[in-house]
């Protein structure tokens, strides 16, 4: 298996190195650009409930000048990351072998597609995996950095752009792209297809998954909603204790809209708790997870019924 | 003789009309090396891939050593060193890589074996497979199959694309491989000069039926040659007729007597001309004197 390993690894080496380097630029500029964030000492400055010294205002400018300029063009791509690592190592798994020819050789030489199919596609998913759940805890690294004061591990900040989400992500999309490939047999199809595919599919995923975790959402007053919570609705509290929006409120009580200072009742908020942060990215985790893994049983299944192209 | 390959009413159709092979009915005997004949698009590589588990049949069935690829693709595919048309190897990998991949997915795969039929060959192991000539790469294709030690070797025209030496090298080394391990060969082409040296058996294919199956030995003795004016003997039956290369009308004909003794090359086409419906007397099916 050590020998079949090390030989799909040199048959994908292009888009191996190409992905590795990419992940690796991407983790070292994170953890550049965090250590400088870090570097300047605004965390106590961001702390808005106790008085600052004078020199908060300096070290906020040199902390956002680096937030604004820095470090969303780096969350930018470590967010393509996934898509493509997914696409590019799990388009050509299969598809490349068709479109070539090769499987007429490897199949007729092995015995057991299936073996042959392992053999090809836990190399590619491990590297997958791997190089995405660097990238993801970079993200998580920059991300804590740009946040200063924020436990990350009870934050909704960045959900889904951070920590093993994106490598479940990336898996997602190269079982997808490893499936695909091998029903339609061609490198450049299956990659537009997939991504077209992949990226509507986890779009709808984390819609049904937001969907079921806002029945987990509280309603806690305006003042206290904490930073990691993840905010979904706002609310005014009348008198008689109903809980009203903006455009009920206005049928209610118009005068109350026209006042410059806004409606003055008391506001609360709907919010998922941080601290319910790491049940939820396990959930999505497990729903992401458990779709990749039907979707790579799925392409076993088309590869061992498949003619060889 | 034990029949190796069989099929029984072998019948495979692409699509809703068009039929790649039809009413096959096929032995190939143990040890022996069969030539697979005919024009393109008249089955052969659709045969050669259905006993390979590649293709499933539309009806009938068919065996290899017993076993049907159908049911049991795996044991098919223990029991055969197959070589696809076009070469298809790993153009990423080296001639040794593609030995280790044998060896990893193929159980018994002989490494040593098909080294030394390289090494007989002078292909460095070392060279990437698209640094190869296509010779070179038939070659590697050939050691693959060979050094699976498959009973049953199936080779899908990979001389096609050979010039002449390459061509009697891949032979050379595929009639002493086979012979020395007893095994049996099925080899599908177009180069009949070639097929007469390496090959016993003889079996034309025609609009996916078989027009003839005999040994090669057979074939040449059973036919004749006659030309459009001679006087043609009344006994015997003709098969088709076909231009010679200098325009001549030329008929074969079973039988040994009148005209010359057919070529190799002349009863293949003649059995061709025949299958595609140029039949000098087809109602009669007799020449007559």
């Amino acid at each position: 298996m050590r020998d079949s390993i090390r030989l799909t690894v040199r048959m994908h080496r292009f888009e191996l190195i190409a992905i590795a380097v990419a992940t690796v630029v991407l983790v070292l500029a994170s953890y550049y650009v965090a250590g400088r964030l870090e570097a300047i000492g605004y965390g106590p400055c961001s702390d808005l409930t106790v008085s600052h010294p004078a020199t908060c205002e300096a070290l906020g400018r040199a902390f956002y000048g680096i937030e604004q300029n820095e470090v969303p063009p780096l969350l930018g791509f470590l967010s393509i990351l996934p898509y493509a690592a997914g696409l590019f190592l799990g388009a050509p798994l299969i598809a490349r072998e068709i479109e070539r020819g090769t499987t007429r050789l490897a199949w007729s030489i092995s015995p057991s597609r299936f073996r042959w199919y392992l053999a090809r596609m836990l190399p590619m998913v491990i590297a997958v995996v791997g190089l995405t759940f660097a990238a993801g805890f970079a993200a998580d690294h920059l991300i804590a950095a740009r946040s200063p004061g924020v436990d990350m591990a009870n934050s909704f900040d960045g959900y889904g752009t951070r920590g093993a989400l994106v490598a479940i992500t990336a898996l997602v999309m190269a079982a997808g792209a490893i499936g695909l490939g091998a029903v339609i047999g061609r490198v450049l199809p299956t990659i537009i297809l997939a991504l077209i595919l992949g990226s509507l599919g986890i779009a709808a995923v984390a819609k049904v998954h937001e969907r079921y975790t806002n029945q987990e959402a509280v309603l806690v007053d305006e003042a206290k909603v904490g930073r990691g919570d993840r905010y979904i609705d706002q609310f005014f509290r009348l008198p008689d204790g109903r809980l009203v929006g903006w455009n009920e409120l206005y049928e209610i009580d118009p005068a109350a809209m026209n006042d410059e200072t806004g409606p003055n009742y008391p506001i609360v908020a709907l919010v998922i708790p941080g601290e319910r942060y790491r049940a939820v990215e396990a959930r999505a985790a497990i729903a992401l997870g458990g779709i990749a893994l039907v979707m790579l049983a799925g392409t076993a299944v088309i590869v061992q019924r498949r003619r060889p192209g | 003789m034990t029949a190796v390959l069989e099929t029984i009413g072998l019948g495979k159709r692409y699509g809703r009309r068009r039929w790649a092979l039809r009413d096959l009915n096929l032995t190939v005997e143990e040890g022996s090396i069969t030539a697979l004949v005919g024009p393109n698009g008249s089955g052969k590589s659709t045969l050669l891939k259905a006993w390979i588990g590649f293709e499933r049949p539309t009806t009938g069935r068919l065996q290899i050593r017993g076993v049907d690829p159908v049911r049991d693709r795996a044991a098919a595919i223990a029991l055969t060193g197959y070589v696809p048309q076009a070469p298809s190897l790993y153009r990423e990998l080296t001639v040794d890589d593609h030995l280790m991949f044998a060896a990893c997915h193929r159980p018994g795969f002989d490494r040593s074996l098909a080294r030394r039929y390289l090494d007989d060959l002078s292909i460095p192991l070392d060279s990437r497979a698209d640094e190869l000539s296509g010779g070179q790469q038939a070659q590697v294709g050939l050691a693959l199959a060979l050094g699976t030690r498959a009973p049953v070797l199936l080779l899908d025209e990979p001389l096609a694309s050979l010039d002449p030496l390459a061509r009697r090298e891949f032979l050379h080394v595929l009639v002493n491989a086979v012979r020395a391990a007893g095994s049996t060969a099925l080899l599908s082409s177009h180069v009949i000069t070639d097929i007469e040296q390496a090959c016993d058996s003889l079996i034309v294919l025609g609009g996916g039926r078989s027009l003839l199956a005999v040994s090669i030995h057979e074939a040449i003795a059973g036919h004749r040659v006659v030309g459009e004016d001679e006087p043609r003997p009344i006994d015997v039956i003709a098969v088709g007729s076909f231009p010679s290369a200098t325009g001549e009308r030329l008929t074969l004909v079973r039988g040994s007597g009148g005209g010359r003794a057919a070529t190799l090359e002349e009863v293949v086409i003649g059995h061709l001309a025949a299958g595609r419906g140029h039949r000098p007397d087809r109602a009669a099916g007799k020449v007559a004197a």
